[in-house]
């Protein structure tokens, strides 16, 4: 009986010391949901790059900044969240202690995902599948030097080359550390760091144009991206070789008479998608049935323009938003050919190529005009036809977040463009070249990183 | 014991005695561990004995030199016995004793090698002396209720017996006069003197438990805890007061009488409970409820109320911190009924019905038809529906539908009206009493068998309930099979128990939504048909399905008969334990559970339903060249499931150790438990079902189909199949002591380590050692104590940290994958940025507490006072935005909490009438301490409750306009984009007190009178606010729904001062409907006395029935949510029950045993 006791007892023990000596490191690394994932995969990272939501959309401070709209009542602008409402009427204070998500926040989140997902690549083995590889570390670059080049169009000074050194860029950030904090750059470094981003970006990224999946970057796209960083520098000179090899790869356009439609955010101009804004409380301020068009811009547009109809309606003889150029009614910023029609016949007329320029103007408007109607453009002069394509740009790229941009570069030119509205009987004015034309770094961003604000 | 025992040898030496008193303590060890059944007497060896007139002590003298034996007997029993003649010849010892104690008062029985000698036991009566009477009796409870196994014994006299199972008894061998002593265990012992031989009826009488608190133990699902040696602060709820109310949920019948525990919307736990308020933030706020011995991983509603002995619920550090990072929000033990050894078979029966009655539609306080005509009306003149020129299939109310046939001509404006008033007198609500709506019917059966031998218990019980809810199609039925074994083998050194708990439910819900949304829209015409409604427009359907579609009319009153919606659910769980003594006071113990449980969710829309016809018709496109019809759902039935499984094993091994010694007791506990579970979902849809053949017709989940409603419209079609997963392990590793000084102090410490797969760190870093420490003093038991008006007095105090997790937190960067892109592409988000520095939540509990007795007003209670100090709380912490994310979700806000729980017990009057009363107060209040990004204007603040109520500073109505008005900072505003999202506590908003009650409670009176017992428990709930539902214009004119504050809103200047609620205006802005609906004038008081329940038991006095059978026999009734006796806020708005008012219930039941 006493050996079948301690028998017994020893079968105890050894019960008690399994429970205790068992694998605990494998046991205990076990997913607690099969919804987490690590990045471990290519196909997370591309995963991270489709989240369409978070990744393809761009600041909005500037578009609201511009003289292209107006809000019809003093309620209406009361209404607007406090950042849209301060930086309608250019005020000094921007975000006024908001702790909503802003144009800073979410840009850099994007910086962050792309950060995420090149270290991530940096874990996988390259030579397993190098072509998905490349593919989707090129896209991350693209994406984030898109998101760089959205920020300095509005926390940054327009581009002159002759102040770049010396003016304030962006916080270069390369790690997904979030311990780690960047102090601001130099202009000229912000703007290399998107060209390099694009340089590199280019060699490997996805070569040709998807129809069915316009949110994932691709070869033109990169170029387009070149093109448009570039002439934001006001070096015409690369911004037109740029332009040159977007459209020796891609240069479908659209006819309106038959192609715009109101869709699915797809048409066959449309090189990388992208929207204004991020979430629904933006959107309605530029859809609110109170905005309306300022009648500068629509009286733009020739009567047989279709894009007159198509972008606007007449509500109690007022103008309005209609859908926008992806045929949604949400803003698109992304890269399309026009803008790089636009871009090049630009860059043609600046080095004086008249009918070059003149040609690529004409391919583009022909498009846009009900059929027959169309007239094309003849000038023997530069100036004129400058004039003519910078009205032109005005027209086919409103709401698209392009004409803060071009204000900012056009009165580095000498356009002395002055903005003006009025709002419950004050008059407010935006200075050419005004130092308003940076806006502020959110307070947060001051506080927990003590990066340097901008003058205002 | 106070006879004197002697042991008897042949020589009586000194060292001999020695060895006999050795001998005898060993036996006496031996025959108190082991009762061996009389007949078990085993030998092998023979003996020789011849001789006449020997006495006993001769023939003892004789076995002990042929054998090793010893004897142990009383020395006056056996010198009682005549001497005997023997005739043995190679005789057993059975025979030898047998013989010799035949016709005596005595017994024998073998112990080891000791031959031990003792009186009779009750029950085998001597022989009937002459001159004296064998008298009959019966003895029971006041009641009458039959006591079994109760001793009567005549004093001064070995004569006793016990009765049988009827409470009956025979006694030989008495005389008139003689003093009977009749006892039982928790009845008062009751001597009475015999004055005749007629047949008795003795009656005994309750221990009362003021006067010897009956054992108490609490479980703490480790082991059992005696009350007297308890430092941590425990709630038991013992079997009578589970029974108290009627419900099919375990947890429904803790509402009102478990002190610390809160039932309440506010809680922000799923089950609507809590214990002692909240210590989190995002995390799991829920107590965890475990089952006998191991966290219940299955769903509560499979667990059986009748086969419920306790609850214990675990409050503080010292009772909870056992269960380490899993304890911080309180434990609930509950604990089955189990068999008892060495009782005859038992047979319970327990069945109830319980009626709610349908509910109180019409005390929904909305506005009816009149009104919502009014309504449509306005927006018609506004221009509102001009918008239906985008969206052509959008079907227009029928009172839109007669304001534009007045627009178009087709009706006079006299006729118009005419029509709208005719609507206007309908009421939908009737009908939906009518065909939709029922009183519910809950009936309840449970059976069970339990019961015991020497060496084995079991219990085995079978429950079936049945619902027939308030909503006509839907219904619950579950039946629970539970049956517990228990062996005892080796002596009963060895402890095997194994168990089976089976429940299998269905859930039928068919009436999910009725589609009526305006209160004219009836679901039956006049004759008492179906009623027919166009979905969608029907000029639309008429010209674009031109008849090439299914019809898309739809029925409502079809509708709710046509679906086949049930929720299967299957849930077991199997437990094995071996419990082993390996010496006295050292326990080992295993233990292994499984548990697995199935949900099946099926949602099955034939064809015939306006839901697949719908979807069907909307996944069409007609080529209008040929007129074929594309499908993108194919024609048919449409079968969606859902399934859900999943499964654990637990194992532990624990070693106990127990030991008393003089005036010290020590307990010790320590063992390792290791738990995986996994579980998994699984969701499809099957189209073109064919119920019959059980076929189904494939379809493209992955591209984008066609869709009738414009030229571009394109969707995905749902129910693509998909399966999620989620897994939790821990290893743990927990010990406690405790030791109790002659009764006087008792200390216990107890401390416990969990590592979990949680949070991906290093396996080293994601344990956290959790512990507590403990005191008693039992001031009533020291010497010096002498306040005899306070026989007892008890102080405890406690201090110890309790755990919780977050599973959404991790160390690692973690993505979690969301629903396709718009261009179908998979998508993962950015879930958590690393945080290799992540741990568990803590909180710090500190316990100080009272417990009392005063004995002549029999007042007994106890009053605890607690803190809580949690901290490391996953909270968000703000950072940089130019790393990516705004704000981090880690261990980065701090909480803190205290509270009294008060329970006080009176007995006002005993006797043939009693009434008894109990108080439960509990105080609770909590603040964030520490908590560093806000998100918004109205949610959690530092400095401030978890549940604060925030609120638009009111300004009053413009009194012009009738717009609503707030502040910001001294200025009057209608800013209300501003009002809205400015986040400035004093500016624009401010601090209206708490959502969850500060002080709660329930004073329950019981009154017992003979057989009859009435129970009345009152709920009362204090201290905080709540926010009282008013109109929003914004979903009045979306949904056609609106409060009943519509006929007071403001209409015409200098309505101002009669009312607060706005105008009504067009365009409607969401922001002033959301400051209005938020601002501080709509805050009330939420204070609430209800009178939650009543209970009336009547105990049918037995000896009434004539069947034997029936030893126990109750009917009861027992009525609930019957009335509310008092609101703090003046309009009587019952703030638990803001819409529709609670339906009253009633139950009636019976108990019975055999």
């Amino acid at each position: 009986m006493n050996k079948l006791n301690n028998k017994i007892s020893y079968y105890f023990l050894a019960a008690i010391l399994i429970v205790s000596a068992c694998s605990k490191e494998d046991f205990l690394d076990k997913k607690p949901s099969t919804a987490l994932i690590t990045p471990r995969t290519l196909q997370d990272c591309e995963k991270l790059l489709s989240n369409y939501d978070q990744i393809n959309a761009s600041g909005i401070l500037g578009e609201v900044s511009t003289d292209d709209y107006y809000l019809q009542t003093f309620a209406s602008w009361q209404n607007q969240e406090i950042s849209l409402r301060n930086a309608y009427i250019w005020n000094q204070d921007i975000f006024g202690g908001s702790i909503l998500p802003n144009d800073w926040s979410n840009l850099y989140q994007i910086i962050l995902y792309c950060n995420i997902v090149l270290e991530s690549l940096g874990k996988i083995d390259e030579n397993e599948n190098p072509d998905s590889w490349n593919k989707t570390k090129g896209a991350a670059l693209f994406i984030r030097a898109f998101a760089n080049f959205n920020l300095a169009q509005i926390f940054c000074p327009p581009y002159d080359e002759f102040s770049a050194k010396q003016d304030m860029g962006l916080p270069i950030r390369l790690s997904a550390d979030i311990n780690e904090i960047k102090q601001r750059s130099n202009l000229q470094d912000t703007y290399d760091h998107i060209i390099a981003d694009l340089l590199l970006a280019k060699e490997i990224i996805n070569p040709g144009v998807d129809y069915n999946a316009p949110n994932r970057p691709n070869k033109p796209a990169v170029f387009a991206l070149l093109a448009k960083t570039y002439l934001n520098m006001r070096n015409y000179d690369k911004a037109l070789v740029y332009s040159d090899s977007c459209l020796n790869l891609y240069n479908n356009l659209m006819d309106y008479n038959v192609d715009f439609k109101s869709s699915d955010r797809k048409n066959a101009e449309i090189l990388y998608q992208s929207t204004l804004g991020f979430g629904e409380g933006i959107l309605s301020a530029f859809f609110s049935p109170l905005t309306i068009v300022s009648s500068e811009l629509y009286n733009l547009f020739d009567d047989n323009d279709l894009r007159k109809e198509r972008f606007f309606r007449m509500e109690n003889g007022l103008p309005k938003r209609n859908l926008s150029y992806n045929g949604t009614v949400e803003g698109f910023t992304g890269l399309a050919t026009d803008e790089v029609y636009l871009i090049n016949a630009e860059c043609l007329v600046r080095k004086k190529q008249i009918d070059l320029a003149l040609e690529q103007l004409n391919k583009l408007m022909e498009n846009r005009f009900i059929a027959g109607t169309f007239e094309p453009l003849e000038t023997g002069n530069a100036d004129l036809l400058l004039e003519k394509i910078l009205i032109e740009r005005r027209k086919e790229l409103c709401f698209r977040g392009i004409r803060w941009q071009d204000v900012r570069r056009l009165n580095k030119e000498g356009a002395e463009i002055v903005l003006r509205r009025e709002l419950n009987g004050v008059e407010y004015t935006l200075e050419a070249n005004s130092i308003k034309y940076v806006l502020p770094i959110p307070p947060a961003e001051i506080q927990y990183s003590g990066i340097l604000q901008n003058e205002r | 014991m106070k006879l004197s025992f002697q042991a008897e040898h042949g020589y009586r030496s000194a060292k001999q005695l020695i060895r006999i008193l050795q001998t005898r303590k060993l036996v006496f060890i031996l025959s108190a561990l082991f009762s061996m059944p009389l007949s078990a007497k085993t030998t092998a060896q023979k003996f020789t004995i011849v001789g006449e007139k020997l006495t006993l002590e001769q023939v003892f003298e004789e076995i002990k030199k042929q054998s090793d034996y010893l004897f142990w007997y009383e020395l006056e029993l056996i010198k009682a016995v005549p001497p005997v003649n023997l005739q043995f010849r190679d005789a057993s010892l059975d025979q030898v004793m047998n013989h010799c104690l035949k016709n005596t008062i005595l017994v024998w029985q073998l112990v080891n090698s000791t031959i031990v000698i003792k009186q009779k036991s009750r029950g085998s009566n001597p022989p009937a002396v002459p001159g004296k009477n064998t008298i009959k009796g019966r003895v029971t409870s006041e009641s009458g209720e039959p006591l079994s196994g109760a001793t009567i014994q005549v004093k001064t006299s070995p004569i006793s017996t016990t009765t049988n199972d009827n409470g009956e008894f025979e006694l030989a061998g008495v005389e008139v006069g003689a003093i009977l002593i009749v006892s039982s265990v928790s009845f008062e012992t009751l001597e009475l003197k015999l004055t005749n031989l007629e047949n008795l009826h003795i009656r005994l009488k309750i221990k009362s438990a003021s006067l010897d608190s009956v054992v108490v133990s609490y479980n703490t699902g480790y082991q059992y805890i005696a009350k007297e040696r308890a430092t941590g602060s425990f709630t038991h709820i013992d079997n009578e007061l589970i029974n108290r109310s009627v419900s099919t949920n375990i947890l429904d019948r803790l509402h009102g009488v478990a002190s610390g525990v809160l039932f309440d919307t506010n809680t922000g736990t799923s089950t609507g409970m809590s214990v002692r308020g909240r210590s989190t933030i995002f995390a799991n706020a829920d107590p965890l409820v475990v089952l006998d011995n191991f966290p219940y991983d299955g769903e509560l509603s499979t667990i059986n109320p009748n086969d419920v002995e306790s609850i214990t619920i675990l409050k503080d550090a010292a009772a909870a911190s056992i269960w380490g990072a899993r304890a911080s929000n309180g434990v609930i033990v509950i604990t089955t009924k189990k068999g008892r050894l060495n009782q005859p078979i038992r047979v319970s029966f327990n069945a109830n019905i319980n009626i709610t009655e349908r509910p109180n539609l019409n005390a929904i306080p909305e506005i009816g038809s009149k009104e919502v005509i009014e309504v449509e009306k306005f927006l018609y003149n506004n221009g509102h529906y001009a918008g239906y020129v985008w969206t052509p299939y959008v079907a227009p109310s029928e009172s839109v539908a007669i304001l534009e046939k007045q627009t178009n001509g087709t009706l006079t404006e006299l006729q118009a009206n005419a029509q709208l008033n005719n609507l206007a007198l309908l009421n939908n609500k009737d009908d939906l009493l009518k065909y939709y709506n029922r009183s519910a019917m809950n009936q309840q059966y449970a059976l069970n068998i339990h019961g015991g031998g020497e060496s084995n218990k079991y219990y085995l019980s079978f429950g079936y309930d049945k619902n027939l809810e308030n909503i006509k199609t839907n219904t619950y039925n579950r039946i629970t099979i539970n049956a517990a074994n228990t062996y005892a083998l080796l002596n009963k050194r060895l402890e095997i128990n194994a168990g089976i708990n089976l429940a299998i439910s269905q859930n039928k819900s068919n009436g999910t939504g009725t589609y009526v949304n305006r209160p004219y829209a009836m679901l039956s015409n006049s004759d008492g048909s179906p009623k027919e409604f166009n979905f969608y427009r029907q000029e639309w359907t008429d010209t674009i399905g031109g008849g090439y579609l299914l019809d898309w009319k739809l029925r409502p009153l079809e509708e709710i008969r046509s679906a086949d919606n049930k929720t299967n659910l299957t849930n077991y769980l199997l437990n094995l334990g071996v419990k082993y003594k390996i010496f006295n006071g050292l326990e080992a113990n295993l233990q292994y559970q499984y548990s697995k449980g199935i949900t099946d969710r099926e949602f099955y829309n034939p064809v015939s339903s306006f839901l697949a016809r719908n979807q069907i018709n909307s996944f069409s496109s007609i080529d209008y060249s040929n007129f074929s019809v594309k499908h993108g759902i194919p024609v048919g039935d449409i079968l969606s499931f859902n399934n859900s499984t999943y499964q654990s094993h637990n194992i532990r091994g624990q070693l106990a150790y127990n030991n008393d010694w003089n005036r010290h007791l020590l307990t010790v506990m320590a063992g390792g438990e290791l738990k995986d579970y996994t579980a998994f979902q699984n969701a499809y849809t099957l189209y073109g079902y064919e119920k019959e053949t059980a076929t189904s017709v494939p379809v493209d989940f992955a591209n984008y189909q066609r869709q009738i409603f414009t030229s571009w419209a394109t969707g995905i079609v749902p129910g693509s199949p998909n399966r999620s997963g989620a897994a939790d392990r821990y290893i743990s590793f927990f010990g406690n002591a405790a030791y109790t000084y002659d009764k006087r102090y008792t200390i216990s410490v107890s401390a416990r380590k969990d590592e979990s797969n949680l949070f991906g760190v290093n396996t080293n870093q994601k344990g956290v050692p959790l512990w507590s420490a403990g005191a008693v003093w039992h001031i009533s038991n020291e010497s010096f104590y002498n306040l005899k008006w306070l026989p007892e007095l008890k102080l405890r105090v406690t201090n110890g940290v309790n755990g919780n997790v977050d599973k959404s937190v991790s160390a690692y960067t973690t993505l979690q994958t969301g629903p396709n892109n718009i261009f179908n592409q998979p998508v993962a988000y950015l879930l958590n940025p690393p945080n290799p520095s992540l741990r568990w939540e803590k909180v710090n509990v500190t316990n100080l507490a009272i417990d009392f007795r005063i004995k002549q007003t029999r007042l007994s209670g106890s009053i605890e006072y607690y803190q809580k100090k949690a901290m490391d709380l996953i909270g968000f912490s703000p950072l940089a935005p130019q790393v990516g994310v705004r704000s981090f979700k880690g261990n980065a806000a701090d909480m803190s909490a205290r509270g009294i729980d008060l329970l006080l017990n009176s007995i006002n009057i005993e006797g043939k009438f009693n009434w008894q009363t109990i108080l439960l107060f509990n105080y609770n209040v909590d603040k964030i301490t520490n908590y560093k990004v806000n998100t918004s204007a109205l949610s959690l603040h530092e400095g401030y409750p978890y549940a604060a109520l925030f609120s638009y500073r009111w300004a009053g109505l413009d009194a012009e306009t009738g717009d609503p008005m707030g502040y910001l900072g001294k200025e009057v505003s209608k800013a209300y984009g501003v009002l809205v999202n400015t986040d400035s506590l004093g500016v624009n908003t401010a601090y209206n007190g708490t959502r969850a009650p500060k002080y709660f409670g329930s004073i329950r009176n019981t009154l017992s009178w003979k057989t009859f017992s009435l129970s009345i428990n009152l709920l009362y709930k204090a201290g905080h606010r709540f926010r009282r539902p008013s109109i929003s214009y914004q979903s009045l004119f979306n949904t056609l729904s609106g409060h009943i504050d519509y006929n007071h809103r403001w209409q015409n200047p200098g309505d101002e001062k009669l009312t607060d609620v706005p105008s009504m205006v067009y365009t409607w802005d969401g922001n002033r409907d959301v400051f209005f609906q938020n601002a501080e004038n709509l805050v009330r008081s939420a204070g609430i006395l209800r009178l939650q329940d009543i209970r009336l038991d009547y105990r049918l006095n037995t000896s009434a029935i004539k069947s034997s059978a029936v030893k126990f026999l109750t009917f009861y009734m027992y009525a609930s949510n019957l009335a509310t006796i008092w609101t703090e806020n003046k309009e009587r708005i019952d703030p638990e029950h803001l819409i529709l008012p609670l339906p009253k219930s009633v139950a009636i039941g019976l108990k019975a045993d055999f």
